[in-house]
């Protein structure tokens, strides 16, 4: 067995790039990456995309123009978690000593659609009913505010909080600052959900570079150890199910801090699957950075951002970098990444050692999520 | 070694179950609506759309069963309006006796306002499609 480490990573800033194929966004933060790590195109063992719409051969379309082939090159698709599935996908083979250089990358292009939310799988009940994910997302809130008795301000300020991170991201969709009363007054998209508490639609992609212990060593990098590697999917169940108790994520997070042998409190930094607002006040209780119940207090004494116990989102999150679906699990690990090895600038969580990355990919009826991927990081000296 | 005398090669065809989504599978009965899902004779499992197959032990025991017409509605929202959906919709889930949970639309509403989680709801239907509404006077 082998650890797996990161020792390059990539991305573009997210946003609109209508203009752009999916190869002609991915292929420049491939060859980056690469270039990052000092690693030759004839070192790569194999590739590993992840995407949801981009069709056939992605990954081969993508590398196809830097004269990358004949190597086991995997498309992987679990929704908003593709690209983090591939990210375990790749650190599995590199642990098995199958591999000593893989190539991850996450790609999407969502302007296609035109705006709106995404496409649901038509085969599927409850989107043949007329359901989409923010829809899911408000209900999921809608509960939440019904059992926490507050108001639909609280939700907001986790906007106010991810927008305020992103300021001092260049890689960010959205970077400036925004106040709780702007929130609320942007458009309602799913009640009680508004415009600014929804992930944007938009384009994007990003790179890591995997290698084994005995490559790394061998090579003039800097390093971040994968410490664990979990994918999950959702349990069906026909019945109840607690909306605010995301049991896939709690199931992830805990088999993840048991294979790393850490404790949530050891966190330095969380880069958390904060599709919409009700989605990271559930997330801390699930991942176990707070007390079951305490996410409200949690968020408003500050202990989620720089100055707290752990910082969540430094990078603003799918709420303001931005979620080009594919690309997000592999955005989350190249953010850590720079984090823990001190390149994030002026957004540098300092003296970070310990970060954690979480993705869901929902969209499917009767199941919390369709998959969930966590991984669990650590600085490597 | 494998016995080729015994090997299973039967050849498996697909369920059929694309129409069937498309036809809602309600029923009206003295001018009350009813679901018709599915409860599953081993495990009791209820569910609607209806199941072919228990989950756990595969088997495929799972027989026609009324669901309705009162439930509770888990929660709501109201979505839209939206590039792809113009007309603002108001959606849920609902809970149902016998632990099963659907998707439905909600009509019937005066004001989305006096929506709540919780709240009793029963289903109603016309000729082509069923929905839930809020009970009122209870």
């Amino acid at each position: 067995m082998s650890d797996a480490y990161i020792v390059g990573a990539a991305m573009t800033r997210f946003g609109k790039y209508e203009t752009s194929s999916y190869s002609a966004i991915g292929m420049p933060v491939v060859r980056s990456a690469l270039q990052r790590a000092n690693v030759e195109i004839d070192d790569v063992n194999a590739v590993f995309c992840g995407n949801l719409f981009g069709g056939s051969l992605t990954g081969q379309r993508i590398v196809r123009d830097l004269g990358m082939g004949g190597i086991p090159i995997f498309n992987v698709e679990d929704a908003c978690s593709s690209s983090g599935v591939a990210l375990h996908l790749a650190v599995a083979a590199v642990r098995a000593q199958k591999l000593d250089v893989a190539i991850v990358v996450g790609v999407e292009k969502l302007s296609k659609f035109g705006g709106g939310p995404i496409p649901m799988t038509e085969e599927d009940y409850e989107a043949q009913r007329g359901v989409v994910m923010p829809a899911v997302y408000a209900m999921r809130a809608q509960r939440f505010l019904f059992e926490r008795k507050v108001n639909k301000e609280t939700l907001a300020k986790v906007t106010v909080k991810s927008r305020h991170c992103a300021v001092e991201n260049p890689y960010a969709q959205f970077r400036k600052e925004t106040t709780i009363e702007e929130v609320m007054a942007s458009r309602t998209i799913a009640d009680p959900l508004t415009l600014f508490q929804c992930c944007p639609t938009g384009d994007g992609a990003a790179c890591l570079v995997i290698m084994s212990e005995k490559k790394m060593r061998a090579s003039n990098v800097r390093a971040v150890r994968i410490k664990a590697s979990i994918v999950h999917s959702g349990q069906p169940t026909t019945g109840f199910r607690d909306m605010t108790k995301p049991e896939i994520t709690a199931r992830s997070s805990s088999d993840a801090y048991a294979e790393a042998g850490i404790s949530p409190k050891d966190l330095d930094i969380v880069e958390l699957h904060d599709a919409f607002t009700i989605a990271e006040l559930i997330y801390y209780e699930a991942l176990g950075l707070c007390e079951e119940g305490g996410s409200i207090a949690f968020l408003e004494s500050g202990q989620s951002t720089f100055g707290g116990q752990v910082v969540v989102n430094p990078s603003g999150g799918l709420l303001s970098r931005g979620h080009p679906v594919g690309a997000t699990g592999a955005a989350q690990a190249a953010e850590i990444y720079w984090q823990l090895t001190n390149q994030a600038g002026n957004r540098q969580v300092a003296g970070a050692k310990l970060a954690l990355s979480h993705v869901t990919g929902g969209g499917i009826g009767r199941l919390d999520h369709g998959a969930c991927t966590v991984h669990i990081y650590e600085a490597a000296t | 070694m494998l016995d080729v005398d015994k090997m299973d090669t039967q050849v498996i065809e697909p369920l059929v179950d694309l129409p069937q989504l498309r036809t809602e599978a309600f029923r009206r009965v003295n001018e009350e609506t009813y679901l018709i899902g599915t409860r599953s004779k081993s495990t009791g499992q209820v569910a609607y759309p209806g199941i072919r197959f228990a989950y756990g032990n595969c088997r495929e025991d799972c027989e026609a069963s009324m669901i309705g017409p009162r439930g509770t509605l888990y929660s709501f929202t109201r979505l839209g309006p939206l590039k792809d959906h113009p007309t603002p919709t108001v959606l849920g889930y609902v809970d149902f006796s016998g632990d099963v949970r659907v998707f439905a639309r909600i009509r019937g509403v005066c004001k989305y306002s006096e929506l709540r989680c919780d709240l009793p709801v029963m289903l109603n239907s016309d000729d082509s499609d069923w929905w839930v509404e809020p009970i009122t006077g209870d």
